[in-house]
């Protein structure tokens, strides 16, 4: 899976170090003082994760909680999000990663203890409110669980401090971790759902839809709260027919109104990660329609054409069940 | 015409032989022969920039070839391997954040250019870390082409282990065995590429230059399209190149106005409650005017006012306009 993996030589010795080093043991392994001494120090081209994945094994330094911006999610609570990673091992073509970092290969920071401090600290400057931590913001959050083990180094926080509350934002359908973890009323397992043919074209190497659908159901019975993220809409013929169904196969598992909230996105980009989307994926039907520069800076579709596309999106999850106040549009004014 | 790019005339050799290359210009760094010219460019970076740069500018240079042999730095490049180059990365001191990507979309391996021979082991493993293989001149090359807009392919010989033996690496007493096996990777591998398939400059009806380029992009934007239906489109132009007492211009634009609905779907539907929403003033010659892709929830009234019966008209006008209703337009929710 990994052509080399990265050591940071502080770390060489850690028991999860050694562990990760074991399970791949068909990678080569390098050891260097600082994971930033190769990764992202030369641009390489995003695609090349497809044939030469590098991991790198580092200590997160600087800022290790970050406030998100507006609009991140349910309005009027404070919302940061964590990081325990960079990048991803599924290809999605409007992911931002493809324009933020100047590398496609995977870092998986090591210190959680140290993030979980920070958060502890970020916490008590908040104390008479709910305080957001999202993870999968640079990373899926479940996809590689099973090797960082990084869910358990979050738990106790979570159960000991109700007041915040985790997201695990993901695509994937890794959830044994999760699943032998006793369900928190503060810890919300959220999944990106596209319908099932947008999902095949553009969300390349993550799991169908009926095994993320089976996913949640899995979860849901075992008591965990579950998000769902309608993100990123595209438009074409067909879009709302489409989401119908996409609703109606998410009310087949669960009633809607049991879910814990409800995003929906359209598509948008920075304007460096339209254009190396572009580039990457020029054949991609997700081009085909106009979008524009907004005055945020934003590459999206005009306004009246995502407020269209959102608003009949929101009103067909409403009127199959869902609460009104948990259906919340992602990064709109 | 095409350019092909060696370090050394022993790399070189056998291609002149082959495709009789004659001197161009008094010059014994630069060859022509049907079609193709090529250069000998000398080792390093500095080398192609000084001598490579100025040809770019000269001939008309549709795509460049470079050819060479080049150092493993990892078992992925095999000695004896002939291998075209995906990526380039460069090294001269310090690593530059720049890489450019070859026109090959199927090549596999990179290149890392050292500005330096890599005679030890530790430089050999520090360079290895982004690439396999290593050369000292292809990353210059790809900037000069980048920058010229021109297609580059790079095809690399593997002829030793980078680090400690390349001091004793002789390259001149195996120039020829190089040269033959560059020729024949060439001719393996190059020889359906020879054909310059530049795509046709065309249009369906007449257009000025912003025209073209509002035509190509979004002729782009709807071949990517699951719902173009191209026998309709094509079907469309035909229809506006018969019909007579249509301006030139005119007919452009009401193709390029067709596409971009084609394109937004919603633009039309939205413009048309505009226009009716603002009728009132409209109709007492205001003009209302909204930005291009109503992306902003406002617009500018424009009117000329030369006397008290227009601030009347104007006032009159205005207690028919009802902001909300724009605004639900804007939010999407009465489309």
């Amino acid at each position: 899976m990994f052509e080399t993996i990265f050591v940071e030589n502080e770390l060489r010795n850690e028991a999860k170090t050694l562990e990760i080093l074991k399970r791949f043991k068909g990678s080569k392994v390098q050891f260097l003082d600082r994971y930033d001494e190769v990764w992202g120090r030369v641009k390489k081209p995003y695609l090349h994760k497809r044939t030469n994945l590098n991991l790198f094994l580092a200590k997160k330094r600087g800022q290790l909680v970050k406030e998100a911006p507006d609009a991140y999610g349910l309005a009027g609570e404070k919302h940061f999000y964590f990081i325990h990673a960079y990048n991803c091992i599924y290809e999605c073509e409007y992911c931002y990663l493809q324009g933020y970092f100047n590398s496609p290969d995977i870092v998986l920071f090591l210190n959680h203890g140290e993030i979980k401090e920070e958060m502890k600290r970020v916490l008590n400057q908040h104390p008479d409110q709910s305080v957001w931590f999202h993870a999968g913001e640079f990373s899926d959050s479940l996809a590689l669980s099973h090797i960082t083990e990084e869910l358990e180094a979050y738990w106790d926080f979570f159960k000991e401090n109700p007041r915040a509350k985790l997201e695990l934002r993901t695509k994937s359908v890794n959830i044994k971790r999760l699943e032998k973890l006793e369900a928190l009323p503060n810890v919300y397992a959220s999944f990106s759902l596209s319908p099932e043919k947008a999902s095949k074209e553009r969300d390349k190497k993550t799991p169908p839809l009926s095994l993320r659908l089976k996913a949640i159901k899995g979860l849901r019975e075992k008591g965990h709260q579950i998000g769902i993220h309608f993100d990123p809409v595209v438009y074409h013929n067909g879009v709302f027919e489409e989401y119908q169904e996409l609703i109606e196969q998410l009310r087949a598992v669960e009633s809607l109104d049991t879910f814990a909230y409800f995003s929906i996105g359209v598509a948008r980009f920075t304007p460096d990660v339209y254009r190396e989307a572009k580039k990457n994926y020029p054949d991609s039907p997700m081009f085909a329609h106009e979008f524009i520069k907004s005055s945020k800076d934003i590459v999206r579709y005009p306004r009246p054409m995502r407020s269209w596309m959102l608003s009949k999106i929101k009103q067909a999850l409403i009127e199959a069940g869902a609460r009104p106040e948990e259906v919340y549009l992602c990064m709109e004014d | 015409m095409e350019l092909l790019v060696f370090a050394h005339r022993g790399e070189a050799q056998e291609f002149i032989k082959r495709f009789s290359f004659v001197p161009m210009d008094g010059r014994n760094d630069l060859y022509q022969a049907q079609g193709r010219l090529l250069l000998i460019c000398g080792e390093g970076i500095y080398e192609v920039f000084a001598s490579l740069g100025p040809l770019l500018g000269q001939y008309p240079i549709r795509k460049v070839i470079n050819l060479g042999i080049a150092g493993s730095l990892d078992d992925k490049a095999r000695i004896g391997d002939f291998v075209s180059v995906r990526t380039v990365y460069c090294e001269s001191g310090q690593l530059h954040f720049h890489s450019f990507t070859l026109a090959d979309t199927s090549a596999q391996l990179d290149v890392i250019t050292s500005a330096q021979r890599v005679l030890d082991k530790e430089y050999a493993l520090k360079l290895s870390h982004f690439a396999p293989i290593v050369d000292r001149e292809l990353w210059a090359m790809a900037k000069l082409c980048s920058r010229a807009g021109i297609p580059l392919f790079a095809y690399k010989l593997i002829s030793d282990k980078a680090g400690e033996a390349t001091n004793c690496f002789d390259l001149k007493s195996r120039a020829l065995e190089f040269s033959t096996s560059l020729l024949e990777g060439f001719l393996a591998t190059c020889s359906s590429e020879e054909a310059d398939n530049t795509p046709a400059d065309e249009y369906p009806l007449p257009m000025s230059f912003s025209q073209k380029a509002r035509y190509r992009k979004s002729l782009g934007s709807l071949k990517v399209s699951e719902d173009f239906n191209e026998i309709k489109f094509n079907g469309f132009v035909e229809r506006l190149k018969s019909e007579e007492g249509l301006a030139r211009k005119q007919a452009a634009n009401i193709l390029l106005e067709e596409m971009e609905l084609m394109l937004n779907p919603r633009r039309h539907a939205v413009k048309q409650i505009f226009e009716k929403l603002s009728l009132p003033l409209s109709e007492i010659g205001a003009n209302v005017l909204f930005d291009k892709s109503f992306e902003k929830k406002k617009f500018t009234l424009q009117m000329e006012i030369n006397g008290q019966a227009n601030l009347e008209k104007l006032k009159e006008a205005l207690s028919q306009i009802n902001f909300e209703a724009f605004e639900n337009v804007w939010e999407g929710r009465d489309v």
